[in-house]
């Protein structure tokens, strides 16, 4: 397979062009990692600048007008409002569930009532979050119910 | 504006299962007659408990068991309303029997009430559980 690369003009932006007779699966891959890269959002943690990709996000929560991003086990702050996130993951897997919180519906093992009208999602790493009520018609929309 | 919405709601709520206790209290005690301005005293009622119940529910319980003990402070207080009012207004006697009626009443109401709204978000629960195991299902 030949590889090219060239530089843009200035006023031009920077482009990956996949010049092919069939997208095998080598193709596929490396369109994939494309898309993944294009995705990644920078995360801070104390020591470290990470790029995440946002299918290890269990969710990002707002806390005191900063975003983080919760992993399995690790939380990371994130520099984007979080209405900028769900722009930015929209069909994505990614829902807002209350004010202050998307979570990633790949990881929401199961959902159980509350007392006060509330749902409470259990994630796979057995972390449990709130659901409001106000977003409960959104969830089912996405969900298809 | 949120509070006066939640307000709303609670009175619709709270109005109607305060007629439905009186309803059940003057046919169990055996009124024949009820008083016109009975018209006037239940959304009275309604107004005053659906405050204090959206005072209540304005604060955030992260679990069943905080909410479980604000329902219990919430039903002592309904309840004390209930009565206090009901003698105020002179639907209730202050004699024990029929401040007992009275609070059997009220616990029915909100008793049921409470398991009616529990289990229609049981089987909401249940329906989105089944839709994310579809989903997950379909990704593999």
């Amino acid at each position: 397979m030949k590889i090219t690369v060239e530089k843009p003009k200035p006023n031009q932006e920077e482009e990956v062009i996949i010049r092919c007779r069939n997208l095998n699966e080598c193709i596929t891959e490396i369109i994939c990692s494309l898309k993944e890269e294009e995705c990644r959002l920078t995360a801070y943690s104390d020591r470290d600048i990470v790029k995440l990709s946002p299918d290890k996000i269990y969710y990002f929560e707002a806390v005191d007008n900063k975003v983080f991003a919760c992993c399995e086990k690790q939380v990371y702050e994130v520099k984007l409002k979080l209405y900028e996130i769900e722009e930015s993951l929209f069909n994505r897997d990614f829902i807002r569930i209350s004010k202050s919180v998307i979570v990633n519906l790949n990881m929401i093992k199961s959902v159980s009532p509350m007392f006060n009208g509330r749902f409470e999602a259990k994630l796979k790493n057995e972390e449990k979050i709130i659901i409001s009520r106000q977003y409960v018609p959104a969830l089912k929309k996405v969900l298809g119910i | 504006m949120k509070f006066f919405t939640e307000f709303l709601k609670m009175f619709t709520y709270i109005t109607t299962g305060t007629a439905v206790a009186f309803a059940a209290y003057t046919m169990i005690v055996g009124y024949e007659t009820v008083a016109v301005y009975t018209v006037a005293e239940i959304p009275l009622v309604g107004v005053i408990m659906s405050l204090i119940t959206t005072v209540i529910t304005q604060r955030e319980y992260s679990t069943n068991k905080k909410i479980g003990f604000a329902l219990v402070c919430h039903y002592i207080i309904v309840s004390a309303s209930m009565v206090g009012l009901g003698i105020l207004f002179e639907w209730v006697r202050p004699v024990p029997e029929e401040i007992i009626l009275m609070l059997g009443c009220v616990l029915f109401v909100y008793a049921f009430s409470f398991t009616m709204f529990f289990v229609s978000m049981k089987r909401e629960a249940n329906k989105i559980n089944a839709a994310l195991k579809k989903r997950a299902d379909s990704k593999i």
